[in-house]
């Protein structure tokens, strides 16, 4: 099966190249990774999406250097792995899913170990926790137990700890997973502010909102392979040909029927989605219009990352077993 | 840099270790506990070794010559702490040495005299050992020996008493010196008050170090679990530092941390005990051994605990196996029982333990006056064991995080 969809060309830009990259783990009947080529612009940020257990975390691993390239090939800034591994953990940092520090020590003790595990000297070290404290809103509680934190503050010492040695490039595992809506906006304004320094982001989220609002470029992995990569702008587009999203004044529940045709979608309480082409648009307006609703907003040609995301999953286990 | 990362990981693990008040009980209090506990409470099973007296009631119904040549020889032979009875028989003794702590009774009947002075007649009519209930089978065979030598030589010198007064009558020395026939006695622990035997407190302050210094199993394996469940170890094996570096900042406050154990356990067998009633351990021995002992046991401690961390997957399932296994070691290697109390076939058995090594090098230098050429056998058993479980437990975690 190849269910791969290039929606753009890969820019000669790309700071992470990964080539045919395969990965098996031991005991596994069926590779976590199969033959995955993907180019990531360099100063963007790269989503990096898929259901659990699709191979994400394999491929952050192959890329931070914490698993052992099996076959294939990457280059990250131009340094190979697995023979520049030392040189690529130097200028890249990875902000892991789980709270990967220790609960025991301060939100500044944490800091300075792994400031220090970095390498940094000591003067060195005290500017970048300043820096990433007042870059992660943590400086007023350094001083406490980082185990006393709510969850919302361990995810942004989890990400200040990433910061640390102000990365070239920064692996952002699910950074905003279950934390509260402010702990969230600090994390996507941390991120919006590095991508004005030139850091490429590779970041993993199922909140597609987010996604699509901080990610210039996406791949899209399921069962270990990649189902489609490109250009967040292209992809809304190419994929939205026929995307009409429509917000009613009310519910309108009677449209059900007479757009059905249209694979009609009630997303919201007022929301709608729908296929449907430009010359289609003045019928469905008209449908609308008998059925005694109102229009609030109309977007066309634009669709949203979501509905192509389980499209394509969909699609993918589809194919899936009529192939078996 | 190496340095750097190096030290902030010793820093690190020392910070995490001493909020850990849990681990630091186990690794400090337990063991103490256990000295100070067992030191006192086997005083007195280690102090007939070491020449305390055994406390005997003697009761004369005879109140002859005899009798009272009997009670001097018994009171002059240090072996026992002779209580003197009244003369009401054998039950009121029987009674006696329930109620009371004596470990024997002899009851001197009357005509003791009489039979002594006559070979054909046998002495158990007139003399009756009576043995307490908790008085041990070895203290027994003990006493009966001391018992039967001094009542051969009264039978001797009662029967030599015509020739010893034929010769006063030639001009010659009649007495004849039972002295001579004592073999020469020397101990292999040489004590600062010259020869005796160990105290409690000289066998348990090694067999608690001992055991205390494998507990370290727990805080650490603890401490590795938890860094793979948290993710912590996933992203240090992004941080472009060597595991080897890492590994060695967090061993190495394990390793000082048992070094202070023994630093501990020796001073509070030296200084604790004494205040509470038992005998101040003596630091015999050289010690460049004893340090050599100490290192060796460390790293035998941190390879068992970085195994445990490797083959299971919570910290419960360490807490569980660290410390059962620590028990079975103990129990097996002669820590919790003496191994000289063993039996044979069990005594051989504790080889099969590191403690046991451990134990075995810490008496050879403290009991034994050992130096490092005597204690060259256990330490390279306690290095070996310990390379081999770190060599073990780093292909296990290898084979772990392929898979």
């Amino acid at each position: 099966m190849n269910t791969l969809r290039a929606i753009d060309a890969a820019p000669d830009s790309a700071c992470i190249r990964v080539r045919n990259v395969t990965h098996r783990y031991r005991r596994a009947t069926r590779d976590a990774l199969h033959d995955i080529t993907i180019d990531i612009p360099r100063g963007s940020i790269f989503g990096l999406l898929g259901p659990n257990g699709a191979g994400k975390s394999s491929l952050l691993g192959l890329l931070s250097g914490s698993l052992a390239l099996q076959s294939g090939a990457i280059s990250i800034a131009g340094a190979a792995l697995p023979g520049d591994a030392r040189r690529i953990k130097g200028t890249s940092a990875v902000v892991p899913q789980e709270y990967a520090f220790y609960e025991d020590l301060s939100g500044r003790e944490n800091l300075d170990y792994f400031a220090g595990t970095y390498g940094l000297a000591r003067a060195q070290t005290n500017v970048r926790i300043e820096r990433c404290a007042r870059i992660c809103r943590l400086t007023d509680v350094l001083a406490q137990r980082a185990g006393d934190y709510s969850g919302g503050l361990k995810r942004r010492l989890n990400m200040a700890i990433g910061l640390l040695n102000e990365p070239q490039i920064l692996y952002l595992d699910e950074p905003t997973v279950g934390i509260d809506a402010e702990s969230r906006r600090y994390i996507v304004e941390a991120i919006r502010e590095l991508r004005g320094t030139g850091v490429t982001i590779v970041y993993t989220s199922h909140y597609m909102e987010e996604v699509e609002q901080l990610c210039d470029a996406i791949a899209v992995i399921d069962r270990g392979r990649l189902m489609l990569q490109g250009s967040m702008e292209s992809l809304l587009q190419h994929e939205g040909e026929k995307a009409l999203f429509l917000r009613l004044e009310n519910p309108a529940e009677n449209l059900a029927e007479p757009l059905a045709r249209y694979r009609a979608e009630h997303v919201g309480y007022r929301d709608w989605n729908l296929d449907v082409t430009l010359d289609q648009l003045p019928e469905v307006l008209r449908v609308i219009a008998q059925h005694g609703a109102r229009i609030e907003r109309l977007q066309h040609g634009v669709s949203r990352l979501e509905k192509i995301y389980l499209q394509l999953l969909a699609d993918g286990a589809a194919s899936e077993s009529v192939q078996s | 840099m190496r340095w750097r990362q190096w030290s902030v990981g010793v820093y690190k693990e020392l910070l995490l270790l001493s909020r850990d008040w849990h681990a630091l009980a186990l690794l400090f209090v337990m063991p103490l506990a256990f000295l100070l506990v067992m030191s006192l409470a086997m005083q007195e099973q280690f102090a007939a070794h070491a020449g305390s007296k055994i406390s005997v009631v003697f009761s004369d119904r005879d109140n002859s010559k005899a009798s009272q040549a009997l009670l001097a020889a018994l009171q002059a032979g240090g072996a026992a702490s002779v209580v003197i009875g009244n003369a009401a028989g054998i039950e009121a003794l029987k009674s006696r040495l329930r109620d009371e702590r004596h470990a024997f009774a002899i009851d001197v009947a009357s005509g003791y005299q009489s039979v002594l002075g006559d070979a054909k007649q046998s002495l158990d009519a007139k003399i009756t050992l009576l043995v307490a209930a908790d008085t041990s089978k070895q203290t027994e065979l003990i006493f009966q020996g001391t018992l039967r030598e001094i009542l051969a030589r009264e039978r001797l010198t009662t029967l030599f008493a015509p020739l010893a007064a034929a010769a006063r009558v030639q001009g010659k020395d009649p007495s004849f010196d039972v002295s001579t026939a004592q073999p020469k006695i020397e101990y292999l622990y040489r004590s600062k008050e010259g020869s005796q035997s160990p105290s409690a407190v000289q066998q348990s302050v090694p067999a608690w170090l001992v055991f205390g210094a494998f507990f370290i199993v727990i805080p650490l394996s603890n401490t590795l679990i938890r860094e793979r469940q948290q993710g912590t170890a996933r992203r240090l094996r992004t941080l472009p530092v060597s595991q080897g570096t890492l590994l060695a900042g967090k061993l190495l406050p394990y390793f000082a941390v048992n070094q202070l154990q023994v630093a501990v356990m020796l001073l509070a067998g030296r200084f604790l005990v004494p205040v509470l009633g038992g005998q101040a351990l003596e630091l015999n021995g050289s010690l460049s051994a004893l340090i050599a002992v100490g290192a060796a046991l460390s790293l035998a401690s941190i390879g068992y605990a970085l195994l445990i961390a490797s083959v299971t997957r919570t910290t419960e399932q360490a807490t569980l196996l660290g410390g059962a296994g620590n028990l079975i070691l103990a129990a097996v290697g002669g820590i919790m029982v003496p191994k000289f109390v063993m039996p044979e076939a069990m005594q051989q058995l504790t080889n099969i333990s590191p403690m046991a090594w451990g134990l075995e090098g810490f008496l050879n230098v403290l009991l034994r006056d050992g130096t490092l050429r005597d204690v060259t056998r256990e330490i390279a058993a306690l290095c070996s064991f310990g390379i081999a479980a770190l060599g073990l437990a780093w292909w296990v975690q290898a084979r772990r995080s392929e898979s």
